[in-house]
């Protein structure tokens, strides 16, 4: 918008008055118009041509059963070679012909391919570069059942209790374990691959195939926005045309799926298409910077993982959909029993409900990966295997974290420091937000305010603190600027349709964007975090990448236009939701390589994909003071987890406006039990820190996060378990009572671990909870160790000072009880043991340790302990692969003890407590023990004396 | 304060380790242990002095300072907390509820709290390095140095407090004089109100009477064109009301529109605002240009031209006769008078009602400027009037607010009431409160603002030191400290 006053010439002053007056209040008018919740500002599915013409093609078929997709295999074309079953298929509608590919994996799962057979130009494939740690290799453990005219099946796996069957006519894929069907491809004939084609003449389409697109011709607005669409007077040219791809993914017997974050609604998805409680649109995969989003819609966010689990009673399934383009998913959930599910599943007459995703993408290939379980564990072990385990963070990462946009100068930085120690509540790390910059240029200070940041960094970094600061991925146009500068040179910026570097609004003003797809753009980057490169940086200083999505303030739903060009000459709409983790990924190694011998890096990224738990952690973006936010939280949370993504968290207190002090104290209690644990807050809302609200609530904030201190080893052990084996570090209860159909669609309530249950109390005024116990196992109350009266659904009182935490019976729990100003402070002190016995007085736990910084893990020194409890008999045993005296991490640490044994549950008070040690190295000794409740053997305290954490030992009960 | 803990030479670590074998035989009664062993420390590790009794062996047994168990005398400092008040373990980090006693012997002795116990840090509070260890971190004994340097400080900043108390003395001595002054000035000013109000009286009868003798002085001036010229006049009048009124709406338009620019919740992104923003950048632009150009008075000077071109015998007719006149300027001279000393009244009432501190003595200061540079912008702050945020690249300026209150404590009675002022009510920001500042006051040998920030957004803090906060007491906290040096050795 442009006003040209010069033009215009008034010669009577009050004329010229009452025209600025008119313009003045035109401003004003437009201005405030903004504070309302902007859903205008993002499309849906209605506004998005190729998401409703998917939908048409879906209801078409819905609405006439006679009508069955034209997809079919070509007579003959199936081959069968070395795990890859192979074929072409032809689209009667238009004779068009696609292959496919089925691969049987080593990972247990399968990967059904569809690509055009001769595309006019290839279509994008690249999401599996960014996606996947590698190829996944194939298995050759599979047998021919049947390949006849109508159907090809397999059965695969070490034992064969894997199978699938290829159907030939309508073309159709069913994966079953144990002879009942768990995925099912095409099921409803929703398969749709848009060709590419040559626009014969503005809004027409190619008849040259002799093609009739009958579905596209039925409904003439669906033409529209073939190849060009506007949204809110964004233009997207749309040189390719329509290029969709679209499929049904069923899932036969299940009535529950999760997954497909980032999304502000509960675990068990919603159905999108009618039924109770449903959404209107599909869940949406687009990367976005939305402002103060809203709580329970379907509409995208900043992150996309388009991964999909379901669950039911004695089986778990799961489906990546691996496409980095926009994509809608429409699920319905219904009673037809296809598949003789009733019979199969012993349902009896009762019709068991399926659950059916319409996976619509706007291009690329269709790139479908099938996990078949059985369980939620192998799931979790499955994707991670294909897409990576999160990488074991710096031990300093899951402790607490401080953040204010903006901390506004070294004194600020110092005295909140100061404030955490005279107040004595630990942090590890604080965080500087974009006003730290010379003008909002990353890799630069504001020399005013920050004279002197390696002094900074140095002072809090004596006291074992880290800080971190934000880099972000629009770069001011500035020529003054050498980051501007060199990227121009290397010419790695994402560029306009006609070539000229693309020129859009961010934080700096005008901005352009480095296209970090850009193998060179990597490398560049990578080297820009080196200490010499990044002036003012330490090896204190980690990294905050915002505005990943990317966030574009001028651009379409404030992002990239779609027709920007990158690297390959690839459009962007084709690698959208790729564009955070390839950064990401590039800051997260130029974090790794700065250091040598290198170190782990810590990044946290606002915007994500299948990949990214490689790179570090997320949160889940701007997030208001609201009690609805702060219950959100814990189902998007657990959704991201599950998703391959577990080190998450939301923003402690609400970014966006002041919580009050209740909210705040709630807020505080449930960001304990995240894995990634941070305080944050706008530029225009008051101060927060703990400290501000006086006790007796900066009391009840100093608890908690003393509390998450004392439990770090517990949450460092978890990500270690993480990090190998793909399981959630918080989970879901029903992936903890997977046969307990009441978890099911359970959100407000998880498991830390497997260990503990954490309930947080997520509204104003509330004082008490129904809490469900699972299991018909004893619970013990985590802070009075209390068992819990009762089973199932139970009343707990929860006043303002306390979270509902309990500790699952059988569980033994490692905690460090002296709390320090920061982690790194607590590096050699002693270990208490909690446990926690079930009803039959046993018990498990486990215990990872190791430097916390560099990778001499993964040279075997860290100490891995395995606990148990069982037959009134403690014993710790050693799980590491190193002996003691090769093991330089078991040295650092070999005066370190168990100070103290907690045992709930005895059922006898013991006489008395020795302690031996297996090799024979000291004598057997009787160790102290006290017991606080007087006359009951529920908790005994055992003074642990001399016993060394790196030693393993039996701790023997006698009566 | 830095330590820098590697660079110590061999000679002197030799030395601090005597100095530490020593202390430590004066502290141990009972088992002299070497101290980096961990497992057998003193008993009367960081117990401080006054309570080594509590900690004698009287038997097999020993007991919790609060009485809450009676435990093994061996367990005292055995690195495991056994009693609920944490007294069993003044030495190690074992109870989260202990403090540790750093003697630093040769300065001021402290306490720690129990988890800077071997934490790997070297706690500036223990100079003397006792609170740690364990053997992860070696601390040096800088006791000798920080107290040179704290004795240094401590005597510079005596220096300044005493320069600061008395210029406070002449401050009161000011205000002391200014409070007589100005009861005398209002004394004097009622006086002269009440002769003031007499002589309007007098002078309303006098014009009451002239104008009751001469009924219709409209008769003197011929009708017609005077009745048009008057009606001019007035229809010019009201416009040139008119174009100020306008003036006035885009001023408060264009401030509202400045306010929008320069506090916008950036992080809307919204491009409506962004998009107001640079329109009104643009517009101010051009505005700014015409307001150049173009004679803002214009319309009235063509006025006064034009009216002076009218014949004489055109203009209206609004001379009266001269006794007429000459009463109701005495009046309305009277008047004027009247209202301009109680104006003044009320000024210095109000001076006498300000509170000027304990001894009065901020009344020196009341309206002494001062202004401070942070690079972007100059803050200027003129004591009980007003602040203000001056831009140093556009010279715009924002109001922060006027004086409104002290704000040191709850009660007048505590001294620290007259160490923070607040000024409140200045400019709205957009979206957000109106903008306040909080004065802290702290003593020093001048009047000086030391920094400025801005906590959250458009609240406002100033540092700045000044002599009328410089009281003079013998026993505040830094007197205690001092003797309790410890001079031994």
């Amino acid at each position: 918008m442009k006003f040209l006053f010069g033009n215009l010439k008034f010669s009577k002053a009050s004329v010229q008055t009452k025209f600025y007056l008119f313009f003045l209040l035109y401003f004003i008018v437009s201005a405030l118009v903004v504070t309302a919740v902007k859903r205008q500002d993002f499309k849906t599915c209605e506004q998005s041509s190729f998401c409703k013409r998917n939908r048409a093609y879906a209801d078409r078929l819905t609405a006439n059963h006679s009508l069955i997709s034209p997809y079919s295999v070509i007579q003959d074309s199936i081959i069968i070679k070395d795990g890859i079953i192979s074929g072409d298929l032809i689209n009667s509608e238009n004779n068009l012909i696609f292959i496919f590919e089925l691969h049987l994996l080593e990972i247990g799962a399968a990967r059904v391919r569809i690509n055009e057979k001769n595309p006019l130009k290839p279509r994008y494939d690249k999401a599996k570069d960014w996606a996947l740690v590698q190829d996944p290799s194939y298995t050759l453990e599979y047998t021919l059942i049947s390949s006849k005219p109508d159907v090809t099946s397999l059965s695969f796996g070490k034992e064969r209790k894997q199978a699938v069957s290829i159907y030939h006519s309508p073309f159709r894929v069913e994966f079953l374990v144990n002879d009942v069907p768990i995925i099912t491809l095409n099921d409803r004939g929703f398969l749709n691959i848009e060709h590419l084609r040559k626009q014969v003449a503005p809004g027409l389409v190619d008849q040259s195939n002799g093609e009739n697109d009958k579905i596209i011709d039925d409904e003439n607005d669906l033409d529209k926005g073939l190849w060009k669409e506007t949204f809110n007077g964004k233009e997207d040219s749309k040189p390719n045309g329509p290029e969709s791809i679209g499929l049904d993914i069923s899932f036969p017997g299940f009535s529950h799926v999760y997954g497909i974050p980032e999304h502000a609604s509960s675990l068990s998805l919603k159905e999108t298409r009618g039924g109770d409680d449903s959404y209107s649109d599909p869940y949406r995969l687009y990367n976005l910077d939305v402002f103060e989003y809203e709580v329970d819609n379907p509409m995208a966010l900043y992150g996309s993982i388009p991964f999909m689990m379901a669950h039911r009673k004695g089986a778990s399934a799961a489906v990546l959909w691996l496409n980095a383009a926009e994509t809608w998913i429409d699920i319905t959930k219904n009673k037809e029993d296809k598949h003789r599910l009733s019979s199969l599943l012993g349902f009896g007459k009762l019709t068991p409900t399926s659950t059916s995703a319409h996976w619509i993408s706007e291009s690329g290939v269709i790139d479908v990966f099938a996990f078949l379980g059985p369980t939620t564990s192998d799931i979790f072990y499955q994707y991670g295997l294909l897409t990576g385990f999160t990488a074991l963070p710096q031990s300093f990462a899951i402790a607490y974290h401080q953040c204010r946009w903006n901390y506004l100068n070294q004194e600020d930085v110092a005295e909140v420091d100061e404030n955490f120690d005279k107040y004595d509540i630990p942090y590890d790390v604080i965080w500087l937000d974009i006003e730290h910059t010379d003008g909002k240029k990353y890799f630069t200070w504001d020399s005013v305010k920050f004279p002197t940041p390696e002094k900074m960094q140095n002072n809090i970094g004596i006291k074992g603190r880290k800080m971190v600061t934000i880099v972000d991925p629009h770069i001011k146009i500035d020529d003054n600027y050498y980051i501007y500068k060199e990227a121009k040179d290397l010419d790695i910026f994402v560029k306009e349709p006609d070539d000229r570097v693309y020129d859009g609004w961010c934080w700096p003003g005008s901005s352009s964007w480095v296209d970090f797809t850009n193998p060179s753009a990597q490398e560049w980057l990578i080297k820009k975090f080196a200490f010499d490169q990044y002036k003012g940086s330490t090896e204190y200083l980690f990294t905050w990448n915002d505005m990943n999505e990317p966030s574009v303030f001028n651009g379409p739903e404030i992002t990239m236009p779609k027709d920007l060009i990158h690297h390959g000459g690839w459009e962007h709409r084709n690698l959208h939701n790729i564009y955070g983790v390839a950064y990401h990924s590039a800051t997260s190694k130029g974090l790794i390589n700065r250091s040598n011998p290198p170190r782990r890096p810590f990044v946290l990224s606002r915007a994500f994909f299948a990949g990214s738990q490689r790179y570090g952690a997320i949160w889940t973006g701007d997030n208001f003071a609201k009690w609805d936010h702060l219950a959100i939280a814990t189902p998007m949370l657990l959704t991201i987890g599950i998703s391959g993504l577990p080190f998450s968290g939301a923003d402690v207190g609400g970014f966006f406006g002041n919580p009050d002090t209740e909210l705040l104290v709630r807020w505080y209690q449930a960001g304990a039990f995240q894995p990634f644990f941070r305080a944050h807050a706008h530029i225009d809302t008051k101060r927060r820190e703990p400290w501000l609200f006086g006790d007796p609530y900066t009391g009840y904030i100093r608890d908690i996060i003393r509390e998450r201190y004392a439990l770090l080893p517990l949450w460092y052990t978890l990500f270690h378990e993480a990090s190998t084996t793909g399981m959630p570090i918080i989970r879901p209860m029903f992936t903890v009572y997977p046969e307990d159909e009441e978890t099911y669609a359970m959100d407000d309530q998880f498991f830390v671990g497997n260990s503990l249950l954490v309930k947080p109390i997520v509204n104003e005024g509330q004082t008490s909870t129904e809490v469900y116990f699972p299991g018909n196992e004893i619970y013990y109350d985590y802070f009075t160790h209390k068992k819990v009266h009762g089973s199932g659904k139970v009343q707990i009182e929860a006043p303002i000072n306390k979270i509902p935490v309990f500790l699952r019976g059988g569980s033994i729990v490692p905690k460090r009880q002296r709390i320090r100003r920061s982690s790194a402070a607590m590096r050699t002190d002693p270990f208490t043991l909690l446990i926690a016995l079930n009803k039959y007085g046993n018990a498990t736990g486990s215990l990872y340790l190791d430097d916390g910084e560099t990778y001499d893990y993964e040279k075997g020194h860290f100490i891995h302990l395995q606990f148990k409890f069982s037959k009134r008999k403690l014993f710790s045993k050693p799980l590491s692969l190193l002996n003691n005296d090769e093991n330089l991490y078991a040295q650092s640490i070999s005066s370190v003890r168990v100070e103290r044994i907690i045992v709930l549950g005895l059922d006898l008070k013991p006489k008395h407590i020795y302690a031996d040690c297996i090799d024979g190295s000291k004598i057997k000794r009787e160790l102290q023990f006290g017991l606080p409740t007087t006359n009951s053997a529920n908790v005994v305290i055992i003074k642990g004396t001399d016993l060394l954490i790196t030693e393993e030992w039996v701790i023997d009960f006698s009566y | 304060m830095a330590h820098t803990f590697s660079l110590i030479d061999p000679i002197k670590r030799s030395l601090i380790i005597h100095i530490l074998i020593l202390e430590l035989v004066i502290l141990s009664f009972f088992t002299l242990s070497a101290y980096a062993k961990v497992d057998n420390l003193s008993k009367l590790l960081g117990v401080e002095e006054s309570k080594a009794h509590l900690y004698e062996a009287k038997g097999p047994d020993w007991t919790c300072l609060d009485g809450s168990a009676t435990i093994p005398y061996e367990a005292i400092n055995d690195d495991f907390c056994d009693c609920t008040d944490g007294s069993d373990e003044p030495g190690t980090s074992a109870c989260p509820n202990s403090k540790f006693y750093c003697r630093n012997v040769g300065h001021i002795s402290s306490f720690i709290s129990s988890s800077r116990v071997n934490d790997g840090v070297c706690e500036p509070e223990c100079c003397d390095g006792s609170d740690e260890y364990d053997g992860k971190i070696k601390c040096p004994n800088t006791c000798k140095e920080t107290n040179a340097e704290y004795t240094k400080k401590l005597k510079e900043l005596e220096k300044l407090r005493t320069q600061g108390i008395r210029i406070r003395k002449e401050y009161i001595e000011k205000g002391r004089k200014i409070k007589t002054k100005n009861a005398a000035e209002l004394n004097r000013l009622e006086i002269e109100l009440r002769a003031a109000k007499i002589r309007v009286k007098e002078r309303e009868v006098a014009l009451k009477k002239i104008e009751d003798s001469k009924p219709d002085t409209e008769q003197l001036a011929p009708k017609g064109n005077r009745e048009r010229m008057k009606k001019l006049h007035e229809r010019i009048i009201a416009l040139k009301g008119d174009i100020n009124k306008l003036h006035e709406q885009i001023d408060t338009l264009l401030s509202i529109l400045k306010d929008m620019k320069n506090n916008h919740n950036q992080n809307y992104h919204d491009m409506a605002v962004k998009t107001a923003i640079k329109a009104y950048d643009e517009f101010l632009e051009e505005y700014n240009k015409d307001m150049e150009t173009e004679d803002g008075d214009e319309v009235e000077e063509n006025y006064e031209d034009n009216y002076d071109d009218i014949p004489d015998k055109e203009k209206p007719q609004i001379e009266e006769p001269s006794e007429l006149s000459d009463a109701r300027d005495a009046f309305e001279e009277a008047e004027q008078e009247q209202k301009d000393i109680e104006n003044h009244i009320d000024e210095v009432k109000s001076k006498l009602s300000q509170d000027y501190g304990l001894e009065y003595e901020f009344a020196a200061l009341d309206n002494e400027c001062f202004s401070y540079d942070s690079g972007e912008y100059t803050y200027s702050l003129c004591m009980f009037g007003s602040a203000t945020q001056k831009s140093n690249k556009d010279h715009s300026s924002t109001d922060l607010g006027n004086f409104a209150k002290w704000i040191g404590a709850e009660s007048s009675n505590d001294p620290r009431y007259y160490t923070r002022m607040l000024y409140e009510d200045g400019a709205r920001c957009w979206n957000g409160p109106a903008r306040s500042v909080k004065l802290y006051l702290e003593c020093g040998a001048d009047n000086q603002i030391l920094s400025v920030s801005e906590p959250e957004k458009c609240e406002y803090h100033m540092r700045m030191i000044s002599p009328a906060v410089c009281l003079d007491h013998n026993n505040d906290h830094n007197n205690h400290n001092t003797e309790h040096k410890h001079d031994e050795l």
